[in-house]
């Protein structure tokens, strides 16, 4: 019997509704950005009316695009955490709706599953040490005994928001995203011209607060000086945070002996990572698994993914327990569809 | 009169809302969703919500007005998407 789950996802800045059926196609998976002016991030309140205002727009897109009618799907997931709150309830407060009306089943899913879930899916990985960065989240997974594992993280930050935020500290545009610019703005540089910066991995882990802050406090003077242009300093800052992921990732891999190496998470888009990455795996004989921008970035489509997987194994959430918490730790779910 | 913990006021002040829908089974659906959320911490904000036929109750008690406010307009917010989202989605009689 062929099962059809939605997903609806808006932790961050994309709101994305998506709908998956069980024999791994995605039938829809729209989105929308909430982009704002350059030099700013975004705030819990504005984006939570920014979801708001387009949910309902992009619920009927998805369902149009897969030519479904509501009766169809079998279970409407939603985004139970992390991230922000007020746009995470705005979401949720839908998938609750829906789910009454529609007399449906309802599951809260774990963000960073939900892109674990959809990376193994369209890449065909079968057991990969998986690489998930963000804006939000910086982590280095692996699956062991019903969990995922977490072997190395951030500290501080996730190497996504460090992105973003230098791409405000030089008035980066925001569209399509700050770390898309950041990237074609790196390959303009000539190569030449590096700014040394603080590398920072401990252990099995990274921190990127401080090579944030020197960044910001030398990047103007650098800038006025003349001697390195934004081209430059993207550059240099690209090539020191993606080395120090993938230290973390290799010696992940050395400890699973893993053969295999998945990207996921808005970071992951990027091509110079993806190469980086791609040339340690070849060094020890593994391959490397990556997405494209549909999948890569937060989408509806991966929380309809990791929700199959938990409506197979006869989960669903009691809708006095569908709230919303903004720590959602990725080992805290116990991964019944794996052995 | 009643002294809160913030010593604040001994002004317990009140809002009722009594929002209209088209049946009771909208009113439960529309409280359900608006229930599981519980008010964000330091509110200063009690918030009760119940369906009463086809009317939805939502009662918010605080011992300072401005802090009401800011509860009943976040509230609005969410209530107007749940609406919005049963007038939009609800299904039609033969589904």
């Amino acid at each position: 019997m062929v099962l059809i789950a939605m997903g609806f996802e808006g932790s961050a800045n994309k709101l994305g509704v998506g709908i998956v059926r069980d024999d791994g196609q995605v039938l829809a998976n729209p989105r929308v950005t909430f982009v704002t002016p350059p030099g700013e991030g975004f705030q819990p309140s504005e984006t939570a009316r920014h979801h708001q205002q387009h949910v309902l727009d992009v619920l009927a897109d998805a369902l149009a695009e897969a030519k479904l009618s509501p009766k169809e799907i079998d279970v409407v997931c939603y985004t139970k955490g992390p991230g922000m709150g007020a746009p995470l309830v705005s979401v949720a407060l839908v998938a609750r709706t829906v789910a009454q009306l529609w007399r449906k089943p309802i599951l809260g899913v774990n963000h960073c599953i939900g892109h674990i879930e959809m990376g193994r899916l369209i890449t065909g990985a079968v057991n990969p040490t998986v690489l998930y960065v963000s804006g939000g989240n910086t982590q280095v997974i692996a699956y062991s005994q019903r969990r995922y594992r977490i072997f190395g993280e951030t500290l501080d930050i996730a190497v996504g928001n460090c992105l973003d935020r230098f791409a405000r500290c030089i008035r980066l545009s925001n569209d399509p995203s700050p770390g898309y610019n950041i990237e074609q703005l790196a390959k303009q540089a000539s190569g030449d011209k590096f700014v040394k910066l603080p590398y920072t991995v401990k252990g099995m882990d990274v921190s990127f607060s401080g090579l944030l802050s020197f960044l910001e406090e030398r990047a103007p003077s650098l800038i006025d000086s003349g001697e390195f242009s934004q081209a430059d300093l993207c550059y240099s800052l690209q090539e020191t945070i993606f080395a120090m992921l993938t230290e973390m990732t290799e010696r992940a891999m050395a400890h699973c002996g893993s053969q295999e190496v998945l990207l996921v998470g808005g970071v992951a888009c990027n091509l110079r990572l993806q190469q980086m990455v791609g040339q340690m795996a070849d060094e020890r004989g593994a391959k490397l698994y990556a997405t494209d921008h549909r999948f890569c970035i937060d989408n509806g489509a991966m929380i309809a993914q990791a929700g199959i997987e938990m409506f197979r194994c006869g989960l669903t959430t009691p809708m006095s327990d569908t709230g919303c918490t903004q720590r959602y730790r990725t080992d805290e779910v116990e991964i019944l569809w794996r052995d | 009169s009643i002294m809160n913990s913030t010593g604040d006021s001994d002004q317990v002040h009140q809002a009722v809302l009594r929002i209209p829908f088209k049946d009771t089974r909208h009113a439960e659906i529309a409280c359900t969703s608006l229930s599981v959320d519980p008010e964000p911490p330091r509110s200063f904000v009690t918030k009760t919500i119940r369906a009463d036929g086809s009317l939805v109750v939502v009662t918010f008690t605080s011992g300072q007005v401005r802090k009401l406010r800011v509860a009943i307009n976040s509230f609005f917010d969410f209530a107007t998407l749940v609406i919005g989202t049963i007038d939009r989605f609800d299904l039609v009689p033969d589904q």
